[in-house]
């Protein structure tokens, strides 16, 4: 079992979201974390901030974003939410668009936002549980593969 | 083959931003780079492998260098990872 259990609640997961845009995509995936108080409100334009200022590297694997902002821009605690989206996003990446998984990460403290990162990117980056994610139709279905 | 010692001094450490960049970078030389950090043995050329790698602000590592290029690589990559932004 990874350690992402500590940080992911089967609430803060939602599938099959149909997104016009990347901005769109990472308000949902903010939008619970508000949810579970792990992020103030204003997490989500933060998040939505940096990508516009530094670009969408964000998008760090084929198919899958990672979007974040620092613990200073409203984290309360630390934890991720995921969504699936379908159709897929564009987010502007030259090598690794369109988006079909999004992930929104935030941490109160900045040791444990690499902890927690490393991990969900470990479990991603698998080829064979990412297709899995993606082909889940309920939360609790992304929800085991995770843990 | 080359090795250097790093200090990572940035406030945030080698998060996704950084990471990436970094890896942006490290594949422009022919050289193999590594990270010894703890136990692990970090590929600097995969954004997994360095993101996996859980390195934080004032992690210290051993970078490694090993390739035609070596020389160039570590030296530039030393300077690039002891400038991280936060």
């Amino acid at each position: 079992m990874s350690n992402i259990a500590n940080f992911l609640s089967k609430d803060a997961i939602a599938c099959n979201l149909a997104c016009p845009d990347w901005k769109s995509a990472v308000r949902e995936a903010g939008r619970l974390l508000v949810k579970e108080e792990i992020v103030e409100e204003a997490f989500i334009g933060k998040m939505i901030g940096y990508v516009e200022e530094f670009g969408p590297y964000i998008v760090i694997l084929p198919g899958f974003a990672l979007a974040h902002a620092r613990p200073e821009d409203g984290a309360l605690k630390t934890g991720i939410s995921l969504i699936t989206l379908t159709p897929p996003v564009h987010f502007g990446h030259e090598d690794n668009d369109p988006v079909s998984i999004v992930v929104a990460l935030a941490s109160s403290e900045k040791g444990e936002h690499l902890e927690c990162l490393g991990d969900v990117v470990g479990l991603i980056s698998q080829k064979e549980k990412a297709e899995k994610i993606l082909a889940a139709i309920t939360p609790e279905e992304i929800y085991r593969l995770l843990i | 083959m080359l090795k250097k010692e790093i200090v990572i001094q940035n406030q945030t450490g080698l998060h996704a931003r950084p990471a990436t960049a970094f890896v942006k970078f490290a594949n422009g030389f022919q050289s193999r780079l590594l990270i010894l950090y703890k136990d692990k043995e970090i590929d600097a050329k995969s954004i997994v492998s360095l993101l996996t790698g859980g390195i934080g602000s004032g992690a210290s590592f051993i970078l490694q260098a090993e390739g035609s290029d070596e020389e160039e690589a570590i030296t530039k990559a030393a300077e690039f990872l002891e400038s991280l932004q936060d």
